[in-house]
């Protein structure tokens, strides 16, 4: 057990004694380094990484933080909900932000909020670890899975079970990079957006043997980014049975092989590329065959089965009279989805911005409970999904949520904008993304209300060009950055145009202008009417674009471009800013540290000695001895990483040590001695006198290792 | 029980449609003055969320905010730290304090005029469900201290503290007062020599 400080609050030493045990101690750790870095006992980069990797992101304003919260799949519970919905205005500013991966963030955190915000959260089976840093980021999947009319089968129990293996997974711990893996139920719609993620699964199914096997198209090396790459076809089918083994070979090919110096080239995208997709497919099913077998690969697809939904109510039709309210019937055409179940259909509630409020949240909740039983899904639009509502119960339910302030018409429609935090909060931001969606927001609710309505047209706004605000896969994408005319600089958005959300994501825009971020509300207005006026029967924005051309699309927006600031002071501005714009951007963390996973095991073993030196001092002796010969083994572990060795290996780390270090002579051999006697010893209760030199012979050991692995 | 995160609102008579948005220049200017008590961090724009924060201050020691949330419109400051003292003196300190920002706020030139407030209808929120879950026995322990600090404010009767009954929601009291129409008394009050401040409290 980590000693931590003031981990329990004044509510007692035991109010956490409800959590798993290793769940309990992953969070008392990350304590007891958040204490030991605020102490100057731990180095700050690698704490970076190690907050990120519990998904504590530093923000563009100094000492606050973002707290990234893991929602695999982007499905909550009523009871997750009224968590989230109490954390987010305790320890934030009262909203709940859903992101464009399903995720939930809350902004300018106090980082000594975040050790109990983690423990409340466990407490109703959420964890953060994992959700920044250069690991395994949250597994998506289509909201609509197990209820969309179109998909070859539900997604869900594959995805989760996905989830649930590559977290904390010893193979996914030593990334340049992030990595992110998506699902989808079928190959045309949208909501999985498999195409744009370092693993994209499809669902397929084959008949072998005359049977129908449930199994996936894979795709891989996908990303947005400043570099896009459309990912590319792994297999056209894999058994599902096969996905998660194939998906831990390539995590050991990317550990092994990806960028980890230079981080703008250190996404799978690069490796795959770099390689080409044969030598990578080689190296994986290599890598594949190599893999000691793993019951986890099928016994979590099973288990994963408890995640599939049933409905509370029974299916019914509408009452006939219901579509005869003006509200309700606007509100249903866009915002109300059939379900592949008959008498059910999906609610999508439309969240500006992708922001919930607390007593949202909480009414959110406990509508679920009232009308779908339990569980709901946050979508990749930013927007909240209820599933299996009862046709019957459509006008109720959107009475209710009305009154929440939550059933705001057009959802997915062009009015429902997609933007990244921008200058609001990220280091990077270099305009105010979230302030040109609020702009459109507001446009789209009054003097564009007509086009507000279009189904046609996405518009998605990324602060820079790291593409969180994935513009280059919508039908208009805006791209942060800035210009200079004379002395003065303007925030400006380069226009991206002939992205497709369809078929997962199948094609990126390119830019097609630039112009004043103050003028791009006019831009949509203008694009919205040219493809209106020009468009072809049955003919996409995309298509349109590629048929008149970027020449003819920039002339058309060319009027917007920006003036000298005599002209037209205001384009100096950014939108919902009165005041002059200064371009500040600072060191992101998307990218995380890179940090060698030695270094991290270097850093644990630290704490175990500092731990067991506690203990010694409580005169736990057992305890102590057992954290000295812990601390060992993962310095050990650490240097023996640095020789290719894989902790999910199961190798023996005492053997493997005295072959690599101690007989190579490149280790200290007495102290290494020491490592062999106290791993072999029998178990028997230790002296007061032995502890204390079992400590003291672990930080020997420490710092033999630490010399060792500077000089690697 | 360490009391630190106390939240206050004051109400606003506002119209339908509140005008938030001349707070953003005003924000703007007040997140430059970095040796503010309130220790300024930045400041935050929520004024797309119907009945939400509004435009927000964020300080590491407490928020100020256009409220825009149920049960209606007002100045909310949400402490986060630096209270010290008996349950009464941390509650009187939140009063300062918002007071003092919200007194702030009011005299900008830029703040809107339709929004008048309401000196005598108050929310008053613990915000620690750790500290203060929203139960009866959180309520055995606060309710004297609250209404000692109630008291020196708006005198002893001469007010109403309704306490939020919905189990969901944080431990809190709508307090009501015809005693008092003018945020220069309550403050007056406030800073007036007590058993704690002597010689009265630091503004």
């Amino acid at each position: 057990m980590a000693t931590t400080e003031a981990k329990n609050g004044s509510t007692g030493s035991d109010r956490w004694a409800n959590l798993p045990p290793e769940i309990r101690d992953e969070i008392d750790i990350f304590e007891t380094q958040l204490r030991r870095v605020q102490s100057g006992q731990t180095p700050e980069k690698v704490f970076t990484e190690f907050r990120l990797r519990h998904g504590v992101y530093g923000q563009r304003q100094d000492n606050v933080q973002m707290q990234r919260i893991k929602i695999p799949l982007g499905m909550l519970t009523t009871a997750q909900m009224l968590c989230l919905a109490d954390l987010s205005e305790e320890i934030s500013d009262g909203i709940s932000h859903i992101t464009t991966r399903q995720d939930v963030q809350f902004h300018f955190v106090d980082i000594d909020d975040t050790p109990n915000m983690m423990r409340r959260l466990a407490e109703v089976g959420i964890t953060t670890k994992e959700a920044c840093g250069n690991v395994v980021r949250n597994v998506t999947a289509c909201p609509e899975a197990g209820v969309c009319g179109t998909e070859v089968f539900d997604v869900t129990p594959h995805a989760q079970a996905m989830a649930a293996f590559l977290l904390r997974h010893p193979d996914a711990q030593n990334f340049g990079r992030k990595f992110k893996v998506a699902y989808s139920g079928c190959e045309e719609r949208a909501c999985g957006l498999a195409r744009m993620h370092d693993i994209g699964a499809i669902a397929a199914v084959r008949e072998e043997n005359g049977e129908s096997v449930q199994g996936f198209k894979v795709f891989v090396g996908g990303g947005l980014g400043a570099v896009p790459h459309q990912a590319k076809l792994y297999s056209d089918f894999v058994p599902a049975d096969e996905l998660l083994p194939l998906a831990q070979a390539m995590a050991r090919v990317f550990a092994r092989l990806g960028e980890k110096d230079n981080r703008a080239r250190a996404r799978m995208k690069f490796l795959v590329h770099g390689l080409g997709l044969e030598e990578f497919k080689r190296l994986v099913e290599d890598e594949r065959r190599k893999l000691p077998e793993d019951s986890r690969w099928t016994s979590l697809l099973k288990d994963s089965s408890k995640y599939r939904e049933s409905p509370l109510k029974p299916g019914a039709e509408l009452a006939e009279n219901a579509e005869a309210d003006d509200n309700f019937r606007e509100w249903a055409a866009t915002n109300v989805h059939p379900q592949a179940q008959a008498g059910y259909s999906m609610v999508e509630v439309f969240l500006p911005l992708g922001d919930i409020t607390a007593d949202q949240l909480r009414d959110l909740a406990t509508l679920s409970q009232k009308y779908i039983k339990d569980t709901i899904r946050t979508t990749v639009s930013q927007n909240i999904l209820l599933r299996w509502v009862s046709n019957r119960d459509l006008p109720a339910l959107h009475r209710d949520l009305d009154r929440a302030g939550l059933a705001r018409t057009n959802a997915s429609r062009m009015a429902d904008v997609t933007a990244c935090p921008g200058t609001d909060s990220c280091k990077l931001g270099i305009t105010s993304s979230r302030g040109l969606a609020a702009v459109l927001d507001a446009r789209f609710a009054s003097d564009l209300s007509e086009t507000a309505k279009r189904g046609d047209l996405k518009v998605k706004i990324s602060g820079c060009f790291n593409s969180c605000g994935q513009h280059h896969i919508a039908d208009i994408g805006f791209l942060g950055s800035v210009q200079r005319k004379g002395s003065f600089t303007a925030p400006v958005f380069q226009v991206v145009l002939g992205g497709a959300t369809q078929g997962n994501a199948q094609s990126y825009g390119l830019v097609t202008g630039k112009v004043p971020a103050r003028h791009a509300p006019k831009v949509v207005d203008r694009l919205s009417a040219v493809y209106s006026s020009m468009r072809l029967e049955g003919e996409t924005f995309t298509e349109l674009v590629a048929r008149l051309g970027k020449a003819r699309m920039k002339s058309e927006i060319q009027e917007f471009e920006l003036k000298p600031h005599d002209q037209d002071p205001e384009a100096y501005l950014d939108n919902r800013q009165t005041w002059e714009y200064h371009k500040e951007t600072g060191v992101g963390e998307c990218a995380g540290e890179v940090v060698d996973q030695a270094e991290f095991m270097l850093e644990e073993a630290d704490r175990l000695v500092f731990e067991a030196t506690v203990a010694l001092d409580d005169r736990r002796f057992g305890e102590a001895s057992a954290g000295a010969l812990a601390a060992t083994m993962r310095a050990a572990d650490a240097l023996l990483s640095t020789r290719g060795l894989l902790l999910s290996d199961n190798y023996d780390c005492v053997s493997e040590f005295r072959q690599l270090f101690y007989e190579t002579g490149q280790f200290h051999k007495p102290f290494a001695e020491n490592f062999f006697r106290t791993a072999g010893g029998n178990g028997h209760e230790v002296s007061p006198d032995e502890s204390r030199r079992r400590v003291e012979e672990a930080a020997l050991f420490l710092e033999q290792a630490q010399t060792v692995y500077s000089k690697a | 029980m360490n009391l630190q995160k106390i939240n206050l609102k004051l109400f606003l008579d506002a119209p339908e449609t509140v005008p938030v948005d001349a707070l953003l220049p005003i924000f703007a200017r007040w997140r430059e003055q970095k040796d503010h008590p309130s220790q300024w961090v930045d400041m935050a724009d929520y004024a797309h969320i119907d009945r939400g924060p509004g435009v927000m201050m964020i300080g590491r020691r407490g928020n100020l905010a256009l409220d825009l949330g149920d049960p209606g419109p007002g100045i909310l400051y949400a402490n986060k730290k630096d209270l010290n003292g008996a349950p009464e003196d941390r509650i009187l300190d939140t009063f300062r304090r918002t007071l003092a920002l919200a007194g702030a706020l009011i005299e900008e030139p830029g703040y809107p005029v339709q929004l008048k407030a309401r000196p005598g209808f108050w929310q008053l929120v613990f915000n620690d469900r750790m500290e203060t879950p929203n139960s009866d026995a959180t309520d055995a322990a606060l309710r004297p201290g609250i209404d000692k600090a109630l008291d020196r404010i708006f005198g002893a009767g001469n007010y109403t503290a309704v306490h939020e009954s919905d189990p969901l929601r944080r431990y809190g009291l709508i307090v009501h007062s015809d005693a008092v129409d003018d945020l220069s008394q309550i403050a007056a009050r406030l800073h007036a020599p007590s058993a704690t401040y002597p010689e009265g409290p630091a503004a």
